[in-house]
């Protein structure tokens, strides 16, 4: 499997970032499908308004038959993407989102012509290889533009010459020299780092209240440490109710003792990357929150929302998120008053209230989370068409209140 | 000019920090020939200059792929790149990325069979070269992988240069990779196929993931006959060495020799993976996929639970769960009640949601189902889903548009008449300002509608509702749309019956618009609609027939057309037997519904009549106007020997049975008017109760109910000759309200009034009774009158 073309979009910009073609592999598809040997891949708008278009990014609310069609088969993160002068044909591509809402994308090179049907189980090796080789690559993409550009030329250069996995990173870890017989002990900068990476998301209403907690743990190996060949970890989650569910990078073993995960790492395979997934439910979620409603007149609504951290709660939080949605049917037209820390807004068409406490729920102001925060909002609601008011037919009759929030540790 | 496009094209490929003596070189060149010749010189030159190297190297293949370089000098520039990497003078980056730049400009152009040989040779001898480091041997391996895919088979008399590397530290993976795919490639098996395809497959487990699968992919299809055991070894370790993996590379390599072997089962981390919340959303998307797509799945690898889709899940997870669980279930032959619960879910999500991509989900569970054709009563789910969803959030309209179009082929045939119709008559049902702004997808709906039957299609009640939103707007901007939507009527369906509806529309078409275009388009339509009319046809509609009055109508003695009720849609086309279920809930507006009755009408063969046609026939249904209304139906042409298809369509305020008295006006072609009586027509009282959907759950609605104390009201009634009603059951005549098949009876039923009626009958001291309970005390008459009718 091989890569055609790999390219970088910035949603926000609605831009392309980085464009490569691999010709060597867009030379043999040419060859082997005579009959579209003038068609070439798409570049800049012609690219970006079918692509935003076919992910859902443009005219999100609008019918599209290529995009919506119930005989449509969805195999995302594989999306097939018709070709603007002829609506008939497709062109593969392979969607990885990343920070800052930047797309990595991928055209794979797929044994079949330009329908999005075929050899399903062959399609799915080739899908499975391409995700894998741009989850390599997703560091990269926060970069600024330019060093993002000259790092990912280089990397493709060395790594991915042909649109294929080279080998050579393996190669460069394994040629490695070997760790030295004679034990020394000296003190010196870490040779290995673990970076966690945990969120909590919990979705409260007055019927009940859902929670879990999921997380990755970022290894990092000294480019000189002499360890490649053999790293033991021991994770504990011994504050945890049970053994979280986990997995683990191809070159680890896990051997789970208790609440203790006896990790190795026998074969190096990177220098950095994530060495494990966890996850776990959360009975008793870290943040208690608080919702009320009062409907006043001429569509006025005052909400108040408060957010208590439990009491044995230690707040290693750097993102805090919440967001109402409103009942089905309603919106906000605009919002007339707001007392809150953070930053109170309307995303979604106004059809969903967003309070953001990024910046105030981080670690080092924890004493700001140890009162509880509250948020006083007023605002004007409407109703949407009439057709929607009697959805609460068909729809459960909860008002649901969203909560999201990251910690990250390093040691 | 031309030169001035090839100086700014390679210019533009020029680094910030390259050298001025390379920008001068390329600045004196006149063509990009003479470039590529000056650039492979000054190569040769600066071998020593790892920066210039490595900026030349760069731009040897985006100057190659000028079409403008002749053919020889691609050729002699691939010689010069080689004499340049056996003078042995570069550092090993280089002489990779030069070995990167031979394989690229070879590919890139049509080479010649000799040239692309001679590389491969080249390619080779670097590989057998023992003084070569790891590094560039990986990248001899490399292109060659990349010459074999565009050539294929040009290695396999080369084959057995790459065995010995299947067992080195370094170089195993390539060398995997490269034998896999010269078998892959080759058109007859290679000397000791079976051997090497052994080696392959044990050497997988201690492969890095990317060949892994690779060779997985390349070798797999050879392996299904034979290699039963050197399978189960290799998948045996990569389970072992891998349980825990969320590499989805190692993941497609177990799967696919498990499904080779017969079946996914769960010793692999897929299950845990394909719901984990920690991995992004389109992994769990493909590992759901694959478990969906398995042939394989064994039926005792996985919870039915871990599918179930949670509330953090968006539109594709929950689509992507739903048609796992639905195929889960279906396998274990399990209670689908959790699917219906999280299809409802699904489409309550849609509807909060609001945007596309979440309605493409509830119609792509949708049509899976019928595909399924699980849970068994898929049809009546979609039926009534698909009305309820239309009828609420008409913004869904182009959706359901698809869907009727995309059904499949194996679908109950009545199924897209039904949904047809009961959209029409819920738009119909519902306020005009509630419809108003959604008259762009109305119209579009309205138009698929005209491609069904007539009493599917409802025009007259189309253009009523069409009507009526341009009486409320009389400034709407729909009106090409609405002139489009009756010319799709008058060209599917017969116009003259509606002829009157839809001359009202095309004239406030023609009044409330402003342009001038569309004024104009809407009278020439009516006057066409007009004019190619018979004369009788015409005078019969400007009489709005009533022709008693004209002293022309002749009285007939005997009936002069024979008009058959059938009950049920079923017993005319599809043999699979469903009921057409009314949605229903508490919460729901309360409305009177319509009534249709299929009606087969035919010509009566009588002594006394002589002619073969009529046209201009309409049939009025006479009924006590405290009972209801009945729509008068017209027929512009009926010949002898042709049987005609219409609807009676009735509108009962009270529910009971009743007799409608019928009577037909019909011209002949030479301008008698005959008037006829009909035998009258009896309808039942069930026949205005409407079942349930199947998929309700009686005791959750028994309970429901009765939770709803201000709105629930309870009868118990005896039943003197139980086995009557039991017999009734059984002969089908209250089959279709049974909610279960298991004792005791259960029936649940609607009013014509949206009343629910739900009815248990039960053994109580040796003597037979029915408890009733009902929204409304003014049902329990009706439903005591049922009973005792079937059990007296």
């Amino acid at each position: 499997m091989s890569l055609r073309c790999l390219f970088v979009v910035s949603i926000t910009e609605s831009k392309l970032l980085f464009y490569r073609i691999f010709p060597t592999v867009e030379k043999r598809w040419k060859n082997e499908h005579p009959n579209f040997a003038n068609l070439c891949l798409p570049n800049d708008q012609e690219l970006l308004d079918p692509l935003l278009n076919e992910l859902g990014i443009l005219n999100p609310n609008i019918f599209q038959i290529t995009r919506d069609s119930c005989q449509k088969k969805l195999q995302a993160p594989l999306f097939w993407i018709p070709f603007s002068f002829n609506p008939q044909i497709f062109w593969p591509v392979i969607v990885v989102e990343c920070h800052q809402n930047r797309l990595l994308c991928g055209v794979p090179y797929l044994d079949q012509n330009l329908q999005p049907s075929g050899n399903q189980q062959s399609m799915s090796c080739d899908v499975v290889i391409v995700l894998e080789l741009l989850s390599k690559l997703v560091h990269l993409i926060q970069l600024p533009p330019s060093k993002m550009a000259d790092q990912l030329n280089r990397t493709i250069q060395q790594w991915l010459p042909f649109g294929r996995a080279s080998g050579y990173q393996q190669l460069e870890l394994r040629s490695l020299p070997p760790a030295s017989q004679k034990t020394m002990w000296l003190r010196s900068r870490p040779k290995i780092e673990l970076q966690i990476k945990e969120e909590v998301r919990m979705i409260a209403s007055n019927l009940s209240v859902k929670a879990d907690a999921y997380g990755t743990i970022y290894l990092t190996v000294d480019p000189d440490a002499e360890c490649n060949n053999n790293i033991k970890l021991e994770l504990g989650f011994s504050k945890l109710p049970g053994i979280p569910s986990a997995l683990f990078h191809p070159s680890a073993l896990a051997q789970w003792e208790k609440a203790v995960c006896h990790i190795n790492i026998q074969q190096l395979q990177e220098k950095t990357f994530p060495l494990c997934h966890y996850s776990f439910p959360l009975e008793m979620p870290p943040i208690q929150p608080v919702l009320k409603i009062r409907i006043g007149e001429l569509g006025k609504v005052s909400i108040f929302i408060q957010l208590h951290l439990g009491a044995t709660t230690r707040n290693t939080l750097n993102r805090l998120e919440v967001r109402l949605p409103m009942p089905t049917g309603n919106r906000i037209a605009r919002i007339l008053t707001a007392t809150s820390l953070g930053l109170v807004s309307l995303i979604k068409d106004g059809t969903q209230l967003l309070w953001n406490l990024g910046a105030f729920a981080s670690s080092s102001s924890n004493a700001k989370l140890k009162d509880d925060l509250t948020l006083n909002v007023d605002v004007v609601m409407e109703k949407l068409e009439a057709s929607l008011v009697n959805t609460h037919a068909l729809s459960p009759s909860q008002e649901h209140i969203y909560l999201c929030y990251n910690q990250r540790n390093s040691n | 000019m031309s030169k001035e496009i090839k100086e700014f094209n390679v210019f533009s490929y020029l680094p910030p920090d390259c050298p001025d003596r390379l920008k001068k070189i390329i600045n004196d060149c006149l063509c990009s020939n003479e470039t590529l010749d000056n650039l492979l010189k000054l190569l040769g030159d600066v071998l020593n200059e790892s920066h210039l190297v490595n900026i030349i190297l760069d731009l040897v293949p985006i100057i190659c792929s000028d079409s403008a370089i002749q053919l020889s000098e691609l050729e002699f520039a691939i010689l010069s790149l080689q004499n340049i990497y056996n003078m042995n003078l570069l550092k090993t980056d280089m002489k990779c990325k030069l070995l990167e730049v031979i394989a690229t400009v070879l590919l890139t152009y049509q080479p010649s069979q000799e040239v692309v040989v001679d590389v491969v040779q080249f390619l080779l001898n670097v590989l057998k070269n023992k003084t070569e480091s790891f590094s560039t041997c990986l990248t001899s391996m490399d292109c060659l992988i990349e010459v074999e895919m565009s050539t294929h088979g040009i290695l396999k008399a080369q084959i057995e240069n790459f065995f010995d590397f299947l067992n080195h530290e370094h170089l195993r993976d390539k060398a995997s990779e490269i034998t896999s795919l010269i078998i892959r490639n080759a058109t007859n098996p290679i000397p000791n196929q079976s051997r090497v395809l052994c080696d392959l497959l044990e050497l997988l487990p201690s492969l890095g993931p990317f060949t892994m699968v690779t060779v997985t992919k390349n070798i797999l299809g050879l392996c299904r006959v034979g290699f039963q055991t050197e399978l189960k070894n290799s998948l045996d370790k990569l389970i072992e060495r891998y349980k825990t993996t969320f590499d989805l590379c190692v993941l497609q390599t177990i799967i696919s020799i498990q499904e080779c072997l017969g079946g996914i089962t769960d010793e692999t981390a897929v299950f845990l993976y394909c719901t984990h919340p920690a991995m992004p959303v389109g992994r769990n998307l493909v590992s759901l996929d694959w478990l969906a797509s398995s042939l394989h799945l064994k039926k005792d690898g996985f919870e039915i639970r871990q599918f179930e889709p949670s509330d953090f899940d968006g539109a594709d997870a929950r689509l992507k769960k739903l048609l796992l669980l639905n195929k889960a279930l279906y396998n274990q032959s399990l209670d689908p009640a959790p699917f219906y619960q999280h299809f409802e879910n699904l489409i309550a999500f849609a509807v909060k949601n609001g945007n596309s991509r979440a309605f493409a989900a509830v119609f792509r569970v949708m049509r899976d189902m019928l595909e399924s054709k699980f849970p068994a009563n898929a049809a009546q789910i979609v039926l009534h889903s698909t009305v309820a969803l239309g009828a609420r959030h008409p913004a869904c309209l182009p959706h359901i548009i698809d869907f009727l179009k995309h059904f499949g082929s194996n679908q109950p045939e009545q199924l897209p008449d039904a949904i047809i119709l009961g959209l029409v008559d819920a738009f119909d049902e519902v306020e005009t300002s509630t419809v108003m702004p959604h008259m762009e997808h109305l119209i579009q709906f309205f138009m698929e509608a005209s491609l069904y039957r007539y009493e599917f299609c409802q025009p007259r009640m189309i253009l009523r509702i069409i009507r009526n939103c341009l009486e409320e707007k009389k400034n709407s901007n729909c009106g090409i749309a609405v002139l489009e939507l009756c010319q799709a009527l008058i060209r599917n369906q017969d116009y003259e019956i509606f002829q009157p509806e839809l001359k009202t529309v095309l004239s406030l078409v023609e009044t409330c618009h402003s342009e001038s275009d569309v004024k104009q388009r809407a009278w020439m339509l009516r006057s066409l609609i007009t004019h190619v009319n018979t004369d009788s046809l015409k005078d019969a509609f400007d009489a709005d027939m009533d022709l008693s009055s004209t002293g022309k109508v002749e009285k007939t003695d005997y009936p002069l057309i024979f008009v058959k009720i059938l009950f049920d849609y079923n017993k005319t086309g599809d043999t699979r037997s469903e009921s057409l279920p009314v949605y229903w809930s508490l919460e729901r507006k309360r409305s009177f519904r319509s009534f249709y009755f299929p009606l087969e009408i035919s010509l009566i063969k009588n002594s006394k009549n002589y002619y073969r046609e009529f046209v201009g026939l309409k049939i009025d249904f006479v009924v006590d106007p405290k009972w209801g209304r009945a729509e008068p139906i017209y027929i512009p042409v009926l010949e002898v020997d042709q049987v005609r298809k219409a609807c009676l369509q009735v509108h009962p305020f009270v529910c009971s049975a009743v007799t409608i008295e019928a009577r037909v006006v019909m011209s002949t072609t030479d301008g008698r008017i005959f008037l006829s009586s009909l035998k009258p027509v009896h309808l039942k009282l069930e026949d205005f109760l409407n079942p349930l959907s199947s998929s309700k759950s009686f005791v959750e609605l028994w309970d429901r109910l009765v939770s709803q104390s201000d709105k629930c009201y309870s009868s118990v009634l005896f039943l003197p000759q139980h086995e009557n009603i039991l017999k009734a059951v059984e002969n089908g005549e209250l089959e279709r309200f049974q909610m279960t098949k298991k004792k005791p009876m259960e029936l649940a039923m609607v009013t014509p009034d949206s009343f629910l009626v739900l009815v248990r009958i039960l053994l109580v001291k040796n003597s037979w009774n029915a408890e009733i309970l009902v929204e409304d005390p003014s049902v329990l008459p009706v439903i005591h009158s049922l009973l005792t009718e079937f059990s007296t």
